[in-house]
């Protein structure tokens, strides 16, 4: 059993089976202590949550990501709303992995943590989130507290604790804090901030800079005073820890900018030109909102809050129709009422863009945590036939893309098209080229000059289906849009032969934007035993299992679909190149032998099924719905045991 | 085959408007309604209207749901955009169209059902926000494209053409605009152009939402004995609470009332109202006034009609959010988005 120590023993955060390769070289460094080198590391903080932990953990990794660090932040989000202080209910922080490479995933399990109470530290333990070797920075307050039922709860933990390999080291937060402030409540995360900063040798420059700026709209004493327990964390640790980690940075300097995937839609949508979105207020999909109301405040558009989903996608669907092309953004309960407008968006081949940040379903679900649920619901979930375009962004930096390409396809292909986004890519943090804004992403307002005379407007290209927009306001571009039936000057048609030829218009133009399209690329060798097919915010964590599989001689590859629909070209014969194709993603499937389950009844992984279907090649799947991303470790794993391969991951 | 097209002949001595348009230039496809359907005389009133007004018809949005009401305005204004969408929810099109294009004049048609039930919450948010509109709910106490079924709107103990007898209390759109705080209410009856005409001009020209309930007989489901959404019932209980002209800016006051007799109200236009008629005690720019009084009206057995309520001073959406006068659809980007240069500059603060 571990017990609280203040011995300087060995530190290290080693390898250890079961354990990603952290390939940590150990010097003995001028001051005595012991220098880890270390390609990557997973750092958390934890509190209860309004300690701040949040705060402290997004600066640690702005700063991360400022020096030069490869750095992927996640957000640990407290199970309840209004937890009672100090219990696992209430942990509330950030894990940071910080790479001297990109780091492209949450990777596997943390490292190291600092934890203001017991009780949050043994949520995260409960969680499986640690690795059994971890570092523990515990505030050492609540041992010698005065309260009994405290101390009894302390023991508990101790003793629960007790059955992992931790190493956990007492650190005095509330003695140290109250130097310098009276609520130490109100200070502990920039103490451990500053405690973090110097294991991971962060600078002091950068991050005052980036305490100043969060503080910016306080007045500078408070700028003042954290930066002071800032320093006395910083001085602590280097007084009392025998240890420091070091992650080199990346060799890569090029500007680069820091936000989650969220932040990255909005930004993405306004550098895309949409300055007109809709939304009512859900999980995960709000904080875009927030994001985008800020900047709307300076710059202009307009963000609608709407009375409820269905409203909102009646607002963007007549902004667009008016001739402003609009989108709106939710999650899944939101998606299953937009449904009838979608439908109508299709038949009047109204431009729109629809973002679902997806969460874990069905019906609330799991509000905060990442599935991939809404795929065949995105594809298939209208009813009648409802050709649209369904994409998906599988990295932050994608997300800020796909908005300026959602929006270029929904005006050019007059159709809907869906981003489907999630939890994971939503509230993680990454680093990522600066993106160059260029005007033609932006669009001028739509030609508002008369209509040539005897134009339709559904003058489908029988080749291709595609018809140009008439807008209100426009003359001689005047029309009644329905969402009835129609012929190619929009007039209420029930002639049999008016509905096929519409029909084919509106499915042909998916046709047509794929013969726009490459086969998605291949990572690893183009042919082998076992091709790995994702879709979504998994790209980085099946990449990086992939290439741990492939360093053990593993013949494996992976490829990656940002389009589901339509579905890039190609892929039936890439899928023959390989002796077999298993999808792994983030939603429910049976496993095949489990009771009952037979071949035929089995219910696939989303993705698994649509590729079956279209391919007609006999696609296998992995896929968990654990309310977290995936683990690069545990689809290693998948890989291994699925090429037969015994024994543990080394 | 299903619309017809009128044949467009001009006679020469038709009467012009402004713009030199005459009625027919107004008017849409041939109704495809049943024939006595009081929707088609709400058309002609709003065919009136527009041509009075000497609306531009290309700058003209018309916008609907689904119901016979909705399919009506295919039959007005056919050189007007329109956009026949899906059940009860007109409004929040209206709301997005009018958020993008602020510029258009928008007319919404919708039914009771339409509105009173799949699409009420839309009408009430409508309402709230004061969407620049006027919004044209033709009540015939039934789902009428559906064959005939109780609408939220039937009254207690109206009786179905099939027997039923309604049992549940009428959720009634004036009284319901008042309690949100609409900010023009007026109740018609299909039956009476005279005194529709003038009140869908001044809802045209109100700035923000202007609700016009107009009792609207369905011949085919609900005009029979038993009924009281009937031509005849609505005749013999109706009661006009006020009479209103509606005086267009640049018109001369030609009518002569005497003084004490008339009440006038300036449009934000300078259009002006002018009630007639006002029964003592009785204020229609005074909302809880208009409640009270329509309340006991209705208690009474009658069905008060006229331009209720009128307040001319509210912020429609755009002004109470603030927005800039030029439609967001005609800003050159640079003026809205944050632009290339700004963009990037918000791009750097993410370091
Ligand atoms: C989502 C949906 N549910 C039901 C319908 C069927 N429906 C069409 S019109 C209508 C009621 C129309 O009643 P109202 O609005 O009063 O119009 P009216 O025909 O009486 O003018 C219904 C229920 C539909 N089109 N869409
Ligand atoms: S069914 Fe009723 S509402 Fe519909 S067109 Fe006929 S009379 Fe009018
Ligand atoms: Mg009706």
């Amino acid at each position: 059993m571990t017990t609280p120590t203040e011995t300087r023993g060995d530190a290290a955060p080693a390898k250890a089976t079961g354990r990603p390769r952290a390939d940590a070289q150990a010097g003995r460094e001028a001051d005595g202590k012991i220098v880890h080198r270390l390609d990557q590391h997973i750092v958390e903080i934890v509190s209860d949550s309004g300690e701040g932990a949040q705060t402290c953990g997004k600066i640690f990794g702005t700063v991360s990501a400022r020096m030069g660090n490869g750095v992927w932040t996640v957000e640990i989000i407290p199970a309840e709303i209004e937890p009672p202080a100090r219990s696992p209910a209430g942990a509330s922080g950030n894990r940071i992995r910080l790479g001297s490479r990109e780091v492209t995933n949450w990777g596997d399990y943390t490292n190291l943590v600092i934890a203001f109470n017991e009780q949050v530290l043994l949520a995260r333990h409960r969680a499986g989130a640690l690795a059994p070797d971890a570092t523990i920075l515990l505030e050492d307050m609540w041992k010698r507290h005065d309260d009994p039922d405290i101390l009894d709860q302390w023991s508990a933990a101790m003793e629960e604790l007790g059955s992992a390999d931790y190493r956990i080291i007492p650190v005095p937060m509330e003695k140290e804090c109250l130097e310098v402030v009276d609520d130490a409540r109100r200070g502990k995360n920039m103490f451990a901030l500053g405690v973090l900063s110097a294991i991971y040798g962060r600078d002091r420059e950068l991050l005052e800079g980036a305490i100043a700026r969060r503080f910016a709209k306080k007045d500078d004493e408070i700028t003042r005073r954290n930066v002071e327990l800032l320093d006395r964390g910083m001085r602590w640790a280097e007084g009392h820890l025998d240890f420091q980690i070091e992650v080199p940075p990346t060799s890569d300097a090029s500007a680069k900018v820091v936000m989650n995937g969220n932040q990255a839609i909005a930004l993405g949508a306004i550098a895309a030109g949409l300055e007109l979105a809709s939304m009512y207020p859900i999980t995960p999909a709000s904080s875009v909102s927030h994001y985008l109301a800020e900047i709307f405040q300076d710059y202009g558009g307009i963000l609608h809050q709407a009375e409820d989903e269905i409203a909102a996608a009646g607002v963007a669907i007549g902004a667009s129709f008016s001739g402003k092309t609009a989108f709106t953004i939710t999650s899944g309960p939101g998606m299953a009422l937009k449904t009838e407008f979608l439908g109508l968006a299709i038949m009047t081949e109204t431009p729109l863009v629809v973002v679902d940040v997806q969460r874990g379903g069905p019906s609330t679900g799991l509000p905060t945590r990442v599935e991939q649920s809404d795929l065949l619901a995105a594809l298939f979930g209208q009813p009648g036939d409802a050709p649209h375009v369904v994409l998906a962004p599988a990295t932050i930096e994608e997300c800020f893309h796909s908005m300026v390409l959602a929006r270029r396809i929904a005006e050019t292909f007059r159709t809907v098209v869906i981003v489907l986004s999630d939890a994971n890519l939503a509230t993680g943090v990454q680093p990522f080229p600066r993106p160059e804004p260029r005007a033609e992403w932006q669009g001028s307002p739509p030609d508002q000059g008369a209509v040539p005379d005897g134009a339709r407007p559904y003058e489908w290209d029988p080749r291709t289906g595609l018809s140009t927009r008439f807008i209100p306001g426009q003359e001689g571009g005047q029309f009644t849009a329905t969402g009835l039936a129609h012929d190619e000057e929009s007039h209420v048609a029930y002639d049999p032969q008016v509905n096929q030829r519409s029909s084919r218009a509106r499915s042909r133009k998916l046709a047509v934007l794929q013969s726009t399209l490459t086969p998605p690329p291949i990572y690893g060798e183009g042919s082998g035993d076992l091709l790995v097919v994702g879709w979504g915010s998994t790209k980085g964590a099946i990449e990086e299992a992939v290439e741990r599989a492939r360093a053990e001689g593993l013949s494996v590859s992976s490829t990656h679909l940002t389009f589901l629909s339509p579905l890039p070209p190609g892929l039936t014969e890439m899928f023959g190149r390989f002796g077999r194709v298993m999808t792994v993603e983030i939603n429910y499937s049976d496993e095949p032998d489990d009771p009952f389950i037979t071949p035929e009844n089995r219910r696939r992984g989303q993705l698994a099924w649509l590729l079956r279907a279209q391919t007609l090649v006999d696609v296998d799947c992995w896929t968990r719905v654990m309310a977290e991303p995936l683990r690069p470790g545990s689809i290693h794993e998948v890989i291994r045991d699925r090429l037969a391969v015994t024994g543990g991951v080394a | 085959m299903t619309h017809i097209e009128k044949p467009r002949v001009h006679h020469p001595a038709l009467e012009q408007n402004e713009l030199g348009l005459t009625r027919r230039d107004y008017e849409g496809r041939m109704s495809t309604l049943c024939a006595g359907c009081g929707h088609d005389s709400v058309t002609a009133a709003i065919i009136e209207t527009f041509w009075k007004l000497s609306v531009p018809p290309h700058r003209v949005a018309k916008l609907s749901g689904i119901g016979c009401s909705a399919k009506t305005p295919t039959y007005f204004v056919k050189e007007a955009h329109g956009f026949n969408a899906v059940h009860g929810r007109m409004p929040s099109l209206v709301t997005g169209g009018n958020a993008a294009n602020r510029d258009l004049v928008y007319i919404g048609i919708s039914g009771d059902g339409d509105s009173l039930s799949i699409g009420l919450g839309q009408l009430c948010h409508a309402i709230r926000r004061n969407v620049d509109m006027l919004y044209v709910l033709e009540n015939n106490g039934v789902y009428g494209l559906t064959k005939g079924q109780f609408s939220a709107s039937a009254d207690v103990g109206s009786v179905a053409k099939t027997g039923e007898v309604n049992r549940q209390r009428p959720i009634d759109p004036v009284l319901l605009a008042l309690s949100l705080g609409a900010s023009f209410v007026a109740r018609g009856f299909s039956g009476d152009k005279a005194q529709l005409v003038p009140i869908l001009e001044a809802g045209l020209r109100h700035r923000g939402l202007a609700l016009v309930d107009v009792i609207s007989p369905c011949v085919t489901f609900n005009d029979h004995e038993g009924s009281t959404k009937s031509y005849r019932y609505t005749r013999e209980h109706e009661v006009e609470a006020v009479e209103a002209d509606f005086v267009p800016l640049r018109r001369e006051l030609t009518a002569e009332y005497e003084a004490g007799d008339v009440r006038e109200v300036a449009m934000h236009d300078g259009s002006v109202v002018r009630f007639r008629k006002v029964p003592a005690h009785y204020d229609p720019t005074d909302r809880d006034a208009a409640y009270a009084y329509v309340r006991g009206r209705q208690e009474a057995g009658e069905v008060p009609t006229g331009l209720l309520h009128l307040d001319p001073t509210g912020q429609d959406m755009h002004r109470a959010l603030g927005t800039v006068e030029t439609p967001l659809v005609d800003l050159p980007f640079e003026a809205l988005c944050p632009g290339r240069d700004k963009l990037a500059e918000i791009l750097a603060a993410f370091r």
